[in-house]
């Protein structure tokens, strides 16, 4: 079948959402109380980095055993944030 | 127990939250959902799979640990959820079967055991399953943590104390 269906290589797509939004949307679907999740944003020299806080009963949806849920909460931000050529750090406050 | 109707739900819910994670990471991609009445599986498909794969498939590692947190609240349920990439994971399984029985063919010429590369426990585990019905070795888990690999034994190398 020849239907030429190759997509057009989509470039300056200027419009990819904030980061934020990702580290909201991840923490307020793995907790119990998603009213009590918050993330401040913090630019510095080498990056940003995005503070998570969550209710102290939520902190081990967030983290995870043995750190599992964070470090894959900061691989999933890593890989939004390369396309951004920006580093991205997830810091969780307890 | 999974009955076919709740995992459809999961199915339709898994897809709706790989959907949403992926638009906001900037991802351009178009995900399939299937179900096989025990594994759910997400297909991500698009321009930047790459984006999605991750080295050694670390960032689907990723998503998929986290969509199955969101999906399922009981640990148990969790295995039945995969996230893959354009077909990656099947390929990737191929290549790491060829790779075990290379290492395995080694192992049977030295006499001697051979460790493979430290992997997760969804890769050593194609590794033991590819191995489990080789006539000339036995395979092991050994390590711990991020460095935790599978070491192919000759059956001809002697037993540790410990194998039952």
């Amino acid at each position: 079948m020849t239907e030429g269906a190759e997509s057009p290589s989509v470039g300056g797509s200027e419009k990819a959402p904030p980061l934020r939004e990702l580290v909201l949307y991840l923490a307020r679907a793995l907790v119990e109380h998603p009213d009590e999740v918050a993330v401040e944003e913090i630019e510095e020299q080498d990056g940003t980095v995005f503070e998570l806080k969550v209710a102290e009963s939520d902190l081990g949806r967030v983290i995870g055993r043995q750190g599992r849920t964070a470090k894959a909460l900061r691989t999933v931000l890593s890989a939004a944030s390369a396309k951004m050529k920006r580093r991205a750090i997830l810091e969780i406050l307890e | 127990m999974s009955d076919r109707g709740a995992l459809g739900d999961k199915r339709e819910l898994a897809a709706k939250v790989l959907r949403d994670v992926l638009e906001r990471m900037g991802v351009d991609a178009e995900v399939s959902a299937f179900d096989d009445g025990e594994r759910i599986i997400l297909d991500a498909h698009g321009s930047e799979s790459a984006l999605v794969i991750g080295k050694k498939g670390a960032t689907l590692d990723a998503l998929q640990y986290l969509v199955s947190r969101i999906v399922f609240k009981k640990p148990g349920e969790a295995a039945m959820l995969v996230v893959d990439a354009e077909g990656y994971r099947g390929r990737r399984e191929d290549s790491l079967a060829d790779l075990a029985r290379r290492l395995a063919e080694k192992a049977v010429r030295s006499g001697r055991p051979v460790p493979v590369e430290p992997m997760s426990a969804h890769d050593r585990k194609v590794v033991h399953t590819t191995l489990a019905e080789h006539p000339g070795v036995r395979t092991e888990s050994e390590g711990e943590g991020p460095a935790r690999r599978v070491v192919i034994f000759p059956k001809s190398h002697p037993a540790p104390a410990s194998a039952g």
